[in-house]
Formats: structure tokens, C-alpha cells, sequence
């Protein structure tokens, strides 16, 4: 389904350019979700930003569908592809309403049927119709997240990238939150490539995890092997070991 | 004698839409020991840190029948003799590093200061006892942070240097709100054990506000739990694994574990009554 290889980012800078992805393959079947940890600087949100187009300018190869994304518009790409953020404060718009916020990607891509749609994708988060002409000032965090992320499913994309999201959130919102991506994976047969920092929520939601550090993969892990230790790189024991000593 | 003693403390804000009674009758004493405070955004977990030394909005209301520092009592303290205790008795750690320190002073500069204003000692006696603490708190060239901006530095090495400012004074009590919780996990841990041997080598009493139920299971004594701005269990930190009240019980049980995986998450239901319902220990 997603298909890296050798990708390698240069951050243009002030005179001197700095390596920030270097030579990075990744492979996620269709319908898999896979998670990127790491610590900060590490890398794992710059490979989302290169699939979504945030970053321009990379070096290797990025295939979604067997078709390099190269080749394939933006708009082409929101197709197949949406993403939800790490902050449902920032990521709503503060003066758009809800319905506002969910019949944008319907009236860009012109699709018929809208409150259809829209009625539909606030069912598969959990909220109702009320929320419609709300705000998100008048949300709590954990339904700003739903809203975010009924906006990423409404175009029915395959893949959905997720930065991080429920760090944001209380623990008791995490868990619903982490209920319903869990859920909503299974029922939309959705593929997902997952960012966190957080071995415990990488391992609730991946069947398998690339660990980055400094810009490199160094280990791709089965959630089982994980669970049970099996690592063999010495920064993922660290990572292990810290997990473990928190439970 | 309670190095704190808190009884019935109030906090209410005015707010637009009206009066926000943001906590409720919270009572506890803070002795040598690490307390923590724990609950979810909105708890009051904070707004009781920061009333103890003062530090709300001015429009902000806190009534208490009691809230002794040692002897002092800190409700009929006026303005001047707040700002003795805050820094020098009681000092305060922030979250974020990067708005905590001054961006336009060296880190080593700010330190000194911290010590400087609460004691008659010349610039180069603060200066000294500034690398001093730099080195205490384990940064491996003094010299060389003392000059550096905030900018220059990581996360991890700010909140050291914050942990350096709190600590030069030699305070009786160090409130921490969430030090770690903007730092990664590897840096999490020496950032503690540093603050740990620090207060532990000072007789350094500590208010840990935090979100991380498992953080201070391993980190700290004694643990308040609050809910809607009132107190619903305190506890020992080694026993919170048999928490009894169902909230408490509730966010052990929401985070996702990796010794123990479970399909799907137990999400909680809140009760009313856990608003108005009194905590009986």
C-alpha cells in the first residue's frame, strides 16, 4: 500500500542544509497499521509531512498504490490519503463551524450528496448532528479529535497518517480515542501509519512499529516481539526498558 | 509542625459566562515528603499550586480556613511578604523550559540572579555558586552553559537549569507542575533523579502536580487524586494499585499497557456524584 525506499530529506537552513531523513525504507501492507517511534527529532513526523506533501524536495522513492506520489497532484493525493494532527486545537479552524469544517473537503473534491456524507461520518465517530453548528471553542479536546478525524474518513480515503494523536489528550480521552481509530480501522479496512512517542499506544494500535532515531529506522519490530522483548537493537531495548519500568 | 497545612482551600475565577468554582474544599498537610497531585485537564490540579504562593489572576478568589506555611500564615500576607516567601521558601517549576526562562539572559546569569535577590553576596560569589549548581545538576561544562541563551539549549538540559534556579535559594517547599511532561522519556527519568537527589541532599519538602498516573507511582509518596476541583482519594503511592475510588481506578485502567494488551480499552463513566460527594479516607 505505501512503499518507501531510500528516502532521504535535506532541511534547506540558513546557508548549511541538515540531514534529516536518511535512507529510509519503509513498506505498509493494505490494511496494516504501522507505527513510526521515536524520540523527538527523530524523524518519524518528516516521513508523514514527505507522504502528505508537506516536504517537498526529498531524495528515493515514495509509492502509494504502486504509483509513485511523485507523479500523483495534491489533490489527487487527498484522495487516497488524509491525515489526522497531534492538536485538535490547532487543527480545526476557530471560526468555521463544524458542518463548515466537514463540507470543506466535499465541496473542494465537488461530490454530490453532502449531508449525507457528513451525517454519516459524524455516526462513525460518535457525535450526532447536534454538533453541527457548533464551534470547536465549544468542544472538549477529545471531540475536537473526533471531528478531526471524521474529516479525514468523509473523503473515504485507504490511508490515514496520524501524528500523534492522542498525545494531547487525557488519559480516559486516549482510551476512547484509541477505541474508535481501532474500530474505525477494522470496519473501513483503513491502512494507517501511526507517529507517537509512546511505546504503550504504538503497541495498543500497530501490528508493527519502525523504531527511528537521528533521522534512521534502526529496527522494525512485530508488536508481539515487542511485547515479548524480542529486540535486538540496544536503542529499542532502552525504549523497551523505559516503557516497562513506567507500567 | 506541617512544613504546609491546607484546610477547606476555595479557588473560584470570574470568568465571562459567570463564576468558575475551580476547587472545592481541598484540605491536606505537606510534610518531608514527596506529595503529588493528580487528575485530567481541568482538575484544579494547578490552580492549587498555584494559590499557595499567589500565583493566579488577580480577579481570582481563594478563601481557605487555613493555609499555613510553617508558622506563616499565607492568606494575611500582603503583597511584600508573598514575594519574600515565593523563591525563597517556596519555589515553583514550570512545564516548559522555553517559557519559563528568560530569552535574552544567559542561563548562568538567571541562576545567579535566582540567589542574588534573596541574599547579600557580591556578583562574583552568585557566579560561583551558579556553576556550582550547574554542576550539581549534572551539566557536564558549567562554564561553557553558563553563557548560553534558553535558544541554545534542549529541553531536557532547560528544565535542569530551571531545577538549578528553584534550588540555589534553598527552599523549604518546591511546587513542580508537570517538569517532564514536554521532555522525552529517556530524559524524563534523569530530570527526576536529579530533582530527587537534590531534594533529598536539601531537606527539600515537594508538591508534584502531574498528570501521569504511573509517573508517580514510582516517583513520589503520597498522591491526591482530584476530580472537578475536589480531592476524591489520597493515598499512598505504593498502594494506588488498589485505589478504591472508581475515577482513580478508572485512569489506571485507560492506559494502554504492554504487558497487558487488551483489544479495546475500558472507557470511563463519570458519575455526578463524584462532584459533590465528600472524600472519606
Amino acid at each position: 500500500m505505501i512503499a518507501i525506499e531510500s528516502l532521504s530529506f535535506d532541511m534547506p537552513g540558513a546557508g548549511k542544509s541538515k540531514r534529516i531523513l536518511n535512507d529510509i525504507n519503509i513498506h505498509v501492507g493494505r490494511g496494516e497499521c504501522f507505527g513510526l517511534v521515536g524520540e523527538s527529532g527523530s524523524g518519524k513526523t518528516s516521513i508523514l509531512k514527505c507522504l502528505a506533501g508537506q516536504f517537498k524536495g526529498w531524495e528515493g522513492g515514495i509509492a502509494v498504490q504502486g504509483k509513485s506520489i511523485a507523479d500523483t497532484s495534491l489533490k489527487e493525493r487527498s484522495n487516497t490519503m488524509q491525515m489526522v494532527f497531534q492538536d485538535p486545537y490547532g487543527a480545526l479552524h476557530p471560526r468555521h463551524t463544524i458542518r463548515k469544517i466537514l463540507n470543506e473537503p466535499l465541496a473542494i473534491k465537488g461530490l454530490p450528496d453532502k449531508a449525507e456524507r457528513i451525517h454519516k461520518a459524524l455516526k462513525d465517530v460518535g457525535l450526532d448532528e447536534s454538533f453541527l453548528p457548533r464551534y470547536p471553542h465549544q468542544l472538549s479536546g477529545g471531540q475536537r479529535q473526533r471531528v478531526a478525524i471524521a474529516r479525514a474518513i468523509i473523503l473515504d480515503p485507504d490511508i490515514i497518517l496520524l501524528d500523534e494523536p492522542t498525545s494531547a489528550l487525557d488519559v480516559s480521552v486516549q482510551a476512547e480515542i484509541l477505541n474508535l481509530l481501532a474500530s474505525l480501522h477494522h470496519r473501513r479496512q483503513l491502512t494507517y501509519l501511526m507517529v507517537s512517542h509512546d511505546l504503550g499506544v504504538i503497541a495498543h494500535l500497530c501490528e508493527r512499529v519502525a523504531v527511528m532515531k537521528a533521522g534512521e529506522v534502526v529496527e522494525v519490530v512485530a508488536r508481539e516481539d515487542l511485547i515479548e522483548g524480542n529486540v535486538t537493537h540496544n536503542y529499542t531495548q532502552s525504549l523497551l526498558q523505559h516503557a516497562f519500568s513506567r507500567e | 509542625m506541617d512544613v504546609l497545612a491546607i484546610e477547606n482551600l476555595n479557588v473560584t475565577f470570574r470568568t465571562d459566562e459567570g463564576i468558575k468554582h475551580a476547587v472545592r474544599d481541598v484540605s491536606f498537610t505537606l510534610n518531608n515528603e514527596k506529595l503529588a497531585i493528580v487528575g485530567e485537564s481541568g482538575s484544579g490540579k494547578s490552580t492549587v499550586g498555584k494559590a499557595i504562593l499567589r500565583l493566579n489572576p488577580p480577579s481570582t478568589l481563594v478563601t481557605a480556613d487555613a493555609l499555613r506555611f510553617g508558622e506563616t500564615d499565607l492568606l494575611a500576607c500582603n503583597e511584600k511578604a508573598i514575594r519574600a516567601i515565593r523563591g525563597q521558601h517556596i519555589s515553583m517549576i514550570m512545564q516548559d523550559p522555553k517559557f519559563s526562562l528568560n530569552p535574552v539572559m544567559t542561563v548562568g546569569e538567571q541562576i545567579a540572579e535566582a540567589l542574588s535577590v534573596h541574599r547579600r553576596i557580591s556578583k562574583r560569589e552568585a557566579r560561583l555558586a551558579a556553576l556550582e549548581m550547574l554542576k550539581e545538576v549534572s551539566i557536564a561544562d558549567p562554564e561553557h552553559v553558563y553563557g548560553q541563551y534558553p535558544h541554545e539549549i534542549s529541553g531536557g538540559m532547560g528544565q535542569r537549569i530551571m531545577i538549578a534556579m528553584m534550588v540555589i535559594p534553598e527552599p523549604d517547599i518546591i511546587i513542580a507542575d508537570e517538569p517532564t511532561s514536554a521532555l522525552d522519556v529517556s530524559v524524563q527519568q534523569d530530570v527526576l533523579n536529579i530533582l530527587t537527589r537534590l531534594i533529598e541532599k536539601k531537606n527539600i519538602s515537594l508538591i508534584f502536580i502531574s498528570h501521569d498516573l504511573n509517573l508517580v507511582k514510582k516517583f513520589c509518596d503520597h498522591v491526591l487524586v482530584m476530580y472537578g476541583g475536589r480531592v476524591v482519594e489520597s493515598i499512598r503511592a505504593d498502594a494506588l494499585s488498589n485505589a478504591s475510588h472508581p475515577y482513580t481506578r478508572g485512569l489506571m485502567e485507560s492506559l494502554p499497557s504492554l504487558r497487558h494488551r487488551r483489544d479495546v480499552l475500558p472507557v470511563m463513566t463519570r458519575d455526578q456524584n463524584w462532584l459533590t460527594q465528600d472524600y472519606t479516607p
